[in-house]
Order: C-alpha cells, then sequence, then structure tokens
C-alpha cells in the first residue's frame, strides 16, 4: 500500500477520533452513549496503531 | 472472499522493512517512557533513581540505559496505593475494568489492571497471532478453558471475535463434555496448554473416540508451557489430533508477544510493531543481537497504559534465529521457541541442562506415554538425576530396547545419566493445564 492512501486512512481516523469525542463531550449525563462511544475510541485506537503510527508525516 | 485470501492481520506492519520497523520501534518506545513517567509515581521513582528521564533516550542504543523492571518490584509495588495494583498504576483506578493476576507459582501473585482500550489491545495482539495461524471466519473455535482471574486464553476469545470466527466457550464442562461438545458441533480449532491437549487426546481416547478420525479440528495454538515448539511435543499433539500445532508465547503481565506462523519454520515471530524484545547475556548483561546465543528476554509492551510493562526482565531463555521465514513477514524470529526459564535451567553434576531438553528426547520415542516425571536429588556431594516414565498401553514387551534407546539419546542429548524408572501406564502425575514435570529438590 502506497504512502498516500495510508496517509488518507489516517486522516480519516483523526476525523473519527474527533467525531467521537464531541459525541462523548456533548453526551451530559446520558452513560448509555458516554459509555458506548468511550468503547468506540479504544476501537478507534487500534486502527491508529495499525495505521496512524506508520503513516507519513509531512 | 477476497480478504479470506489474505496473509497477514496487518500487510503494512507485518512485512515493513526492518529499519523501518526500528525506526518505529524506538518512536513507540520513547512514547511509552514519557507516558509512564508523566503518569506513574513507581516509574518517575524508579527512572530518577536511576538519574534518567525520557528525554536522554536520544538513540536506539540509549534504550539499554532504561532501567528494568522484574516481578519482585512489581509485586513489592502492590503494598502501596491504590489498592491492589500501587503505584504503578499509571489510569485512575475508576478507568479500570479488567483484574487478572498471575498464577503466583514464583510467589505472591502480580496483579494485572486493564482498561477497556488495553483489553482491545490484548485482542488485537492475538488477532495477529491468530490470523497468522490461519483463523478465518470460516472456524468454530472451542475454547477448553476455566474463564478465571488468569489471563490464559481470554484474550484469544476476544480475538476469535474480532478475526470473525464463531466462538464455543467451553469453560465449565468437564474434559469429557468438552470432547462431546466439539465433536457435536464439528470444532475446526481449539487453544489450550500442550500438556491439556494431549491429556484431552487420552480422555478422548478412553470415550471411544479417536481425535484424529472422529473430530474436525484442524489447527490448535498452544500456549503456557514450551511443548508446542518442542519438535517430539508438537509430533505427537499432531498426530493424535490431525491437526497442525502452532505455538504461541505471552504473560500477563506483558501481553502476547510472539507467534508461530502457517509456514512452522522452527520458530516464532515476535511482534516488532508491539513489542520490543532485547536479548540480554544472564552473565555479562550485553544485550544479544547476533543469531544463535541464548539469553534471557527483556521486553518492552508499547501500547499497555493501566500498567506499563518496560524493559521487563521475563527471565523467559530466549535466543534470535538467523533465518527468515518463508512466509514473508519481517518481525524477528526466536530460534525454537522460548528454551526455557532462567530459574529452570540449572547446572546438574556440571552439565547444564534445560528440561525441554529431556522433554525433546522422552517423547520423541513413540513407545514412551506422554506423561514423565524429572527429579533432581544431591545426596553428599553428588547430583543424583531420577527419570520416571511410563510405557504406552500394548508396548510393555518392548520395555528394555526402549529403555536402551532412551539411555543412549539422553546421553547424546543431555549428557548426563539418569536413573530411570519405568512405571505401569497411568502412574505418573497426570497434569491438567500447566504441567510441573521437573523438581529439583537440592535447592529446598
Amino acid at each position: 500500500m502506497d504512502d498516500e492512501k495510508i496517509a488518507e486512512m489516517d486522516r480519516k481516523i483523526e476525523a473519527l477520533r474527533e467525531m467521537v469525542q464531541e459525541v462523548i463531550d456533548s453526551a451530559g449525563d446520558i452513560e448509555a452513549v458516554r459509555r458506548n462511544a468511550k468503547r468506540i475510541l479504544a476501537s478507534v485506537k487500534m486502527l491508529e496503531l495499525n495505521i496512524c503510527d506508520i503513516a507519513p508525516r509531512t | 472472499m477476497a480478504h479470506q485470501m489474505n496473509t497477514y492481520w496487518n500487510p503494512i506492519l507485518e512485512t515493513m522493512p526492518r529499519e523501518r520497523l526500528r525506526e518505529l520501534q524506538f518512536r513507540k518506545f520513547k512514547r511509552i517512557v514519557e507516558y509512564a513517567y508523566e503518569h506513574s509515581p513507581f516509574y518517575r521513582r524508579l527512572y530518577g533513581a536511576a538519574g534518567m528521564e525520557p528525554g536522554d533516550i536520544r538513540t536506539f542504543e540509549d534504550i539499554v540505559k532504561v532501567p528494568k523492571t522484574g516481578k519482585g518490584m512489581l509485586r513489592q509495588v502492590q503494598e502501596n496505593p491504590p489498592f491492589p495494583y500501587g503505584d504503578i498504576l499509571s489510569v485512575p483506578l475508576d478507568e479500570v475494568v479488567e483484574f487478572r493476576q498471575t498464577s503466583g507459582t514464583t510467589g505472591v501473585p502480580v496483579y494485572q489492571a486493564d482498561t477497556w482500550q488495553d483489553w482491545e489491545w490484548w485482542s488485537e495482539c492475538w488477532s495477529y497471532i491468530l490470523y497468522a495461524q490461519g483463523y478465518r471466519s470460516s472456524d468454530r473455535v472451542f475454547l477448553p478453558f476455566g474463564y478465571n482471574i488468569f489471563v490464559a486464553f481470554w484474550a484469544g476469545h476476544y480475538a476469535v471475535e474480532k478475526i470473525g470466527c464463531e466462538i464455543v466457550p467451553g469453560g465449565v464442562l468437564d474434559t469429557e463434555g468438552r470432547i462431546l461438545k466439539m465433536q457435536e458441533l464439528k470444532c475446526t480449532a481449539f487453544m489450550a496448554t500442550p500438556t491439556y491437549v494431549l491429556g484431552m487426546a487420552d480422555t478422548a481416547r478412553k470415550m471411544g473416540i479417536d481425535p484424529a478420525r472422529d473430530l474436525n479440528i484442524q489447527r490448535i495454538t498452544c500456549a503456557g508451557e514450551p511443548g508446542a515448539s518442542i519438535p517430539a511435543t508438537k509430533k505427537r499433539i499432531e498426530e493424535a489430533w490431525n491437526a497442525k500445532v502452532y505455538d504461541h508465547v505471552g504473560a500477563t503481565e506483558i501481553g502476547a508477544w510472539s507467534y508461530e506462523c502457517l509456514a512452522q519454520s522452527g520458530g516464532l515471530h515476535v511482534n516488532d510493531a508491539f513489542f520490543l524484545v532485547e536479548i540480554e547475556d544472564v552473565e555479562t548483561g550485553e544485550i544479544i543481537d547476533t543469531p544463535g546465543k541464548t539469553g534471557k528476554m527483556v521486553v518492552t509492551a508499547f501500547d499497555r497504559l493501566a500498567k506499563p510493562c518496560i524493559r521487563f526482565d521475563s527471565k523467559d531463555v530466549i535466543r534470535w534465529s538467523d533465518s527468515a521465514c518463508e512466509c514473508g513477514r519481517t518481525f524477528r524470529m526466536i530460534d525454537g521457541g522460548v528454551v526455557g526459564r532462567v530459574d529452570d535451567i540449572t547446572k546438574v553434576k556440571g552439565v547444564l541442562l534445560a528440561p525441554t531438553a529431556i522433554e525433546e528426547v522422552v517423547r520423541s520415542i513413540p513407545e514412551i506415554g506422554n506423561d514423565y516425571q524429572v527429579t533432581v536429588t544431591k545426596k553428599g556431594d553428588i547430583d543424583a538425576i531420577h527419570l520416571e516414565i511410563e510405557m504406552m498401553p500394548g508396548m510393555e514387551a518392548k520395555q528394555e530396547e526402549v529403555l536402551g534407546r532412551l539411555k543412549d539419546q539422553l546421553r547424546v542429548r543431555v549428557n548426563l545419566g539418569f536413573k530411570i524408572t519405568v512405571h505401569p501406564f497411568g502412574v505418573v502425575p497426570r497434569y491438567e493445564v500447566k504441567a510441573k514435570r521437573f523438581k529439583d529438590l537440592r535447592k529446598h
């Protein structure tokens, strides 16, 4: 896989993290949202370990 | 369908050129040291006492300057708050969602904390292992272990789910019940210690079920003991089950750091993207980078956060392999798996002895049963080593000829004279999960 495709995935994963974090920030006292969104962040972290850690940095 | 044909869980990391992998390892090592220094009072004290700060790590070669950790330290730090982990804990206690502990065979158990992200990481590491061993979504995987406080195959369970296989948890069933369920559901794979895998085969045969003929198992992942990397033991298991057997090594405090792949090339890959494995000369403490020379493993898990594992002295004895694996992975290989433990490798009559060498000889003789026991004692100033074996049922008439062969092979392979006792089948102690076949009574 070329660096450009890795960089593209990296950007999307970063956007995913931001989006999930925004959901957590706006969840207030809705535990069902906060807890499930935090679990999603753990999965996002696995994407980061597999892709973002090796994405080319400018 | 194309996804079924992939060889790698992550082809980018698993086939990355070595120099890029090394650069990745350095970046990740620095990252975990900085994190631990920032979040763990234990690590801050450890590094402070050594006059070190994370910024001092400027090159890969600086890594050896970072103080090692060991099991004794982990036990000691547990006496500090917060209960029960101590101040090595690097996240708020309410972030911890999983408790496991070590078996405590060498002392007080070490308590292991994991966050949900750590738990995802565990199953990610196991996904690398199982995918490399051919597990795919078409597999129905049986897990015959007691789901309890030991980490054992827990992460294997979640990796099976992540890969998309079907999991059949055989936790509370007894061995007979597990075999019947595996047969009923036509399970294609399972995971257990080598001792238990061989014991299951014995039990199945007593039930009139031949695992090689009557069950549908195609692959078995072994862990917890070195057996699956001992060629004679691997052969016994593969013949008993008519299945491929793959080794994996991990530890509660470390994670799932190594695995055999489909190529079965005589060694285990280190997951270099998630772990840094160093081999240290037991005598001099020098780092061994050349293949073939054994030393003890010092290991770092790059991404485990609740209780970071940095330069942990595992006491596992390993050596680098000098051959590349035909699977195409660039992850380094250790030759023949974990050779032993620093604590187990001992001098008997002045000869350095690894218990795995005895197992290799005993299990290479098909007329000898799976179970055996070795006891080392001292009479006056002289060491004595006693090997107790059993003949396989129906092989009793060959006892004298087999004994001669066994003595010859032990002399060649281990370079020691043994007192050997042959028992009727079923007398030598059986072990359910991990076997303790080597007893050195000189230490007591």
